[in-house]
């Protein structure tokens, strides 16, 4: 069932964000949100993750403001890493699933070797590829990515989103992302949002 | 002339970093011998000073000198009354501090999920906290024996500290964890195991090692009002009324270094635990 947003208005301090915000999302694919700061893109995940709830309008396909209940999986990653500090890499990347291999998925991120130290003792770069391993772990039906490759290096991000592009074929993956040539190398369907009041281009 | 070797270790002993190299800082000892070194000098120091100020005043009663202090505190360590006192005191003591450990941190569980107990009882643990220890020991010992009163005294110091150190650790606890933690559907006991203990940690270990201390000092002071039979208390309050000043003395020593022991004890136990989980 593909989700659907319908009239979505939402503010915080009085501040419009989203102003009759429609949307329609499919099944599984890249969808790439592309905008100026403050244009609502972390607003919209957050409200799709059920974090949040709009103040008027519907969102059909998902529960509403009821993150983490039944119903599809998500796969969050956020602006900040927000990893448990003080557990390793590997413990971090497990605890979200049983069945994951954290060990293959780090390989392929290219932290392997830090698998084990506390990933406070890691650099930026390092936490934010333990985050997407934790997401790719998880196994979702939709992946909500806040710009996720943001602090890679060039070589670093193109190996990152080569692993990320496949996961398109079988979910939905979200992309929130500054970066044009992001949203081009990623492919899929690109969602410009202009600045308040929002509306899709 | 050849200089003798035993001048040449003392050289080395006193010479403060003879393993450092150019730029490294002179107040690391690059050698443990110079820590210890340093800490001996320490302790000669204040010791010396001890002596100066009894021969000063040159009244035993007013200062004993450190020498006839620590011949009372040998000639005790060869009694049995000693050891039955010490550990009777250490017993009580830690008795009345444990169950305010236990009881502080279910409090302070109920209070953060419950807001109808945190009204209940925040004005009650902030009266405990305004009160003089002096006054609920002798309230105290109106209704409870000599012996409940340290226990009771003990339970009381430790109580508000603990409950509002770790009421505080579980509101600190970071939302954007709980966050992902909610996202990624994380049961109950996974948010507890992972989210909420590694925050509340550092401000239970604070409360812990702070709470040693108050529980021992006022479990002492109970003992020394109420004078139940056979306590490191009793044992003071003797040496005062019968001018035993260097008596006096040595059991304040003896304070003293149980108060150190028990905490490194309950540090090193904190950690060993925390290793385990």
């Amino acid at each position: 069932m593909s989700i659907e947003l319908i009239s979505i208005h939402k503010s915080y301090d009085h501040q419009i964000i989203l102003k009759d915000f429609s949307l329609t999302l499919p099944d599984k694919g890249i969808v790439c949100l592309q905008g100026p700061s403050g244009s609502g893109k972390t607003t919209l995940l957050r409200l799709l993750a059920g974090l949040d709830a709009p103040d008027s309008g519907e969102i059909k396909g998902l529960p509403v403001s009821k993150a983490g209940a039944h119903g599809p999986k998500i796969a969050m990653v956020f602006q900040e890493d927000r990893l448990l500090p003080s557990f390793s890499a590997r413990r971090n990347i497990a605890i979200v699933s049983k069945e994951a291999d954290p060990d293959r998925l780090m390989e392929r991120l290219g932290i392997l070797d830090a698998a084990d130290k506390p990933v406070h003792a890691l650099s930026g770069g390092m936490q934010r590829r333990v985050a997407l391993a934790r997401a790719m772990a998880y196994g979702a039906d939709i992946y909500l990515l806040d710009e996720p490759f943001k602090g890679l290096d060039p070589a670093t991000k193109k190996r990152v989103m080569d692993q990320f592009k496949p996961l398109g074929e079988r979910a939905l993956v979200i992309v929130v992302t500054h970066d044009a040539a992001e949203a081009n190398y990623l492919g899929g369907t690109t969602i410009e949002l202009a600045g308040p009041p929002l509306h899709r281009k | 002339m050849t200089r003798s070797t035993t001048s040449d270790k003392n050289d080395a002993q006193l010479h403060q970093n003879p393993h450092n190299g150019p730029g490294k800082s002179k107040a690391s000892p690059g050698f443990p011998m110079a820590a210890l070194g340093q800490k001996l000098l320490v302790f000669a120091f204040w010791i010396g000073l001890w002596a100066a100020a009894g021969m000063a005043v040159g009244q035993e009663l007013l200062i004993p000198g450190p020498g006839i202090v620590f011949s009372r505190l040998l000639a005790l360590l060869g009694t049995k009354p000693f050891y039955f006192s010490i550990f009777a005191s250490m017993g009580r003591i830690m008795l009345g501090f444990l169950l305010a450990v236990v009881a502080g941190t279910l409090l302070s569980v109920l209070t953060a999920t419950i807001p109808f107990f945190k009204h209940l009882f925040s004005p009650l643990i902030g009266m405990i906290k305004a009160t003089p220890v002096a006054s609920f020991i002798i309230l105290a010992l109106v209704w409870l024996s000599s012996e409940g009163v340290v226990t009771f005294v003990a339970f009381l110091m430790v109580l508000p500290l603990v409950w509002g150190n770790l009421s505080q650790g579980i509101r600190a606890t970071d939302r954007q964890l709980l966050e992902m933690s909610r996202m990624f559907r994380f049961s109950r006991w996974k948010v507890v195991r992972y989210v909420y203990i590694p925050s509340v940690m550092p401000h239970f270990v604070s409360a812990v090692t702070t709470g040693i201390g108050f529980a021992w000092k006022s479990g002492i002071a109970a003992e020394v009002l109420g004078t139940p039979k056979g306590s490191v208390g009793q044992a003071l309050y003797n040496a005062k009324i019968y001018l035993e000043t260097p008596d006096l003395f040595a059991w304040t020593l003896v304070v003293i270094i149980l108060s150190l022991i028990i905490e490194r004890g309950v540090l090193w136990f904190i950690h060993w635990t925390a290793a385990r989980l």
